[in-house]
């Protein structure tokens, strides 16, 4: 029996070709974390040039943000208040006031859940109220600079923030909305409710200087009354009660 | 040998952080399994056809979102995504047919990412980055050829989760460096005043000036060095202190899925080498705790008798 013969060695052509592979996925490499860093970098000359490249290559396929609590931490306390309206509650006109009692703040609750429970749904669960509400405030990450644009006097950024934050609004809304009737529908399951009005409560930070003696003031925003989604999937973790 | 040459070896012979990539699959794995067992009971009402998500795959996939959206059109199709999202994670946990693992993780979390947007954090956001780039890396038992390309593009997905690292880090940190403040030393008590973002058992110790002034630079500074001292003999104490912080965050900020991810990609740091002394040394220790709780080998039983 003769020997098998040795193994043969690729044919030039293929060996070049895995060369010139492993360059090119090193350059693409190269190409890709240059333009990451362009798309995570605050506004620079570089970026106002090709800022676009970034936004249309990271910004759709590798979209990411690690502005974590920079460069302006989180200092204040939001939370989301809930009243749930009978049919009789629901305001017919623009100066009906609405009930002054029975607000739910149900950020708060899911705080005190979580704080007590740190292996649980509760931080995760109150990320979409949360979040909506600082969309609803601020409209998002990509508004930022027409916001810091605008308060230096800059009126052309204005006009662009106040048309990008109307669709971001009514999107923040529809959410607050789903989650507001849930509540609602959760709570008071014998009650249909009609609608559900929105409150938005921040805690501003005690200052450095009061800090042992200071107390967090809080303010109250009127976010709207909506109409009761009665089709939105209940979440199973309201208790329910007797009446609004 | 030149420098070029000698980066060039690193990436085309043999295959680099073994170790230290199944470290990471194991944290991401348990970040998903934590999502997942949590959220299944609410999977309905965060992403079910009623549900409080309403967002569709068309940002990703584009007109394929016609068929990929079918997946939200049932309460039964959105438990059994995050189900699959869980039973993926498992594999990536025990390290059992890791590619396969990590791209049903990648296209369950893109899915549920896109339904609902919202209820993502950093976290979120580097672990999907992160599992593209394990996309290419050897799965947990492959024996590859020396020098094959299945090595060098192994070793380029290693050097995107490193470099993704450190754009992570180096972003982070710059940006707060240019934070009034973090500068004036007072970001971390005002962070502790924040419900979402403390824990009440620490909000008094924050009020002592030393420990928030320390703790406000000490952030910044490691953040800031933190793609340069990995680099360095600094290594390992610089993952120690990431881990303890990570750590930190988890239990007091309550942000365990952004902890997990983030000690995964500091335990990715370490060299296969590094992971090799620490196993020796680990069995050393254990060889000298069993020797010392060890009784006599054979001691004659009290009123037996020896046939």
């Amino acid at each position: 029996m003769s020997p098998s013969p040795p193994p043969s060695s690729p044919p030039r052509f293929l060996s070049l070709a895995a060369q010139a592979l492993r360059a090119f996925t090193l350059a693409g490499l190269g190409l890709h974390f240059a333009a990451t860093l362009l798309y995570v970098m605050p506004l620079n000359p570089i970026k106002a040039e090709l800022g676009f490249l970034a936004g249309a290559t990271i910004g759709t396929f590798f979209p990411q943000n690690w502005s974590l609590f920079a460069p302006t931490p989180v200092t204040s306390t939001q939370a989301v208040l809930v009243r749930c309206l009978t049919e009789e509650e629901v305001p017919r006109k623009s100066d009906d006031r609405l009930p002054p009692d029975g607000w739910q703040d149900i950020s708060s609750a899911h705080f005190a859940q979580a704080q007590r429970h740190r292996l649980s749904a509760y931080e995760r669960l109150v990320r979409p109220l949360q979040n909506s509400l600082r969309e609803y405030l601020s409209g998002g990450p990509h508004i930022y600079p027409f916001h810091e644009a605008c308060e230096k006097g800059d009126q052309d950024a204005c006009k662009r923030r106040d048309e990008l934050l109307k669709p971001a609004r009514a999107s923040a809304a529809a959410t607050l909305r789903r989650i507001g009737s849930a509540y609602c529908r959760e709570v008071f399951p014998r009650h249909p409710t009609a609608g559900v009005a929105i409150r938005y409560r921040e805690w501003a930070p005690v200052p450095w200087s009061a800090r042992r003696t200071g107390k967090p003031q809080a303010r109250d925003y009127e976010l709207g009354v909506y109409a009761v989604d009665d089709a939105v999937a209940l979440p199973g973790l309201y208790l329910a009660k007797e009446a609004p | 040998m030149t420098a070029l040459r000698k980066a060039w070896d690193w990436l085309a012979l043999e295959p680099h952080q073994r170790k230290g990539l199944r470290a990471l699959q194991i944290c991401l794995g348990l970040m998903l399994l934590f999502r997942a067992s949590t959220e299944l009971r609410f999977a309905a009402y965060l992403y079910g056809p009623h549900g409080i998500g309403d967002g569709s795959s068309r940002e990703f996939v584009g007109p394929l979102a016609r068929y990929l959206d079918l997946v939200y059109a049932s309460d039964a199709s959105v438990y059994l995504l995050v189900a699959l999202m869980g039973t993926a994670a498992l594999g990536l946990v025990f390290g059992s047919s890791t590619r396969l693992a990590t791209a049903a993780a990648l296209g369950t979390f893109l899915l549920l990412e896109a339904r609902l947007p919202l209820l993502l954090d950093g976290g979120d956001n580097v672990t999907r980055l992160v599992l593209t780039y394990m996309l290419f890396a050897l799965p947990a038992s492959a024996q590859p050829r020396k020098g094959s390309l299945a090595v060098w593009i192994h070793n380029v997905a290693i050097l995107a989760i490193g470099l993704q690292i450190g754009v992570v880090y180096l972003t982070s940190g710059f940006l707060k460096a240019t934070g009034e403040k973090w500068s004036n030393g007072t970001a971390m008590y005002l962070i502790s005043q924040v419900e979402w973002f403390s824990h009440p058992a620490l909000r008094g110790l924050f009020k002592d000036p030393f420990i928030t002034t320390l703790a406000s630079y000490a952030t910044v500074f490691f953040q800031i060095w933190f793609p340069v001292a990995v680099l360095t003999r600094l290594r390992p104490l610089w993952l120690a202190i990431g881990i303890s912080f990570h750590i930190g965050i988890a239990v007091f900020m309550g942000l365990i899925c952004f902890s997990l991810a983030m000690i995964g990609l500091e335990l990715f740091l370490l060299h296969d080498d590094e992971y090799e002394r620490m196993g020796a040394w680990l069995a050393r220790r254990g060889a000298w705790l069993r020797g010392r709780l060890r009784l006599p080998a054979s001691q004659p039983v009290e009123g037996s008798c020896r046939v």
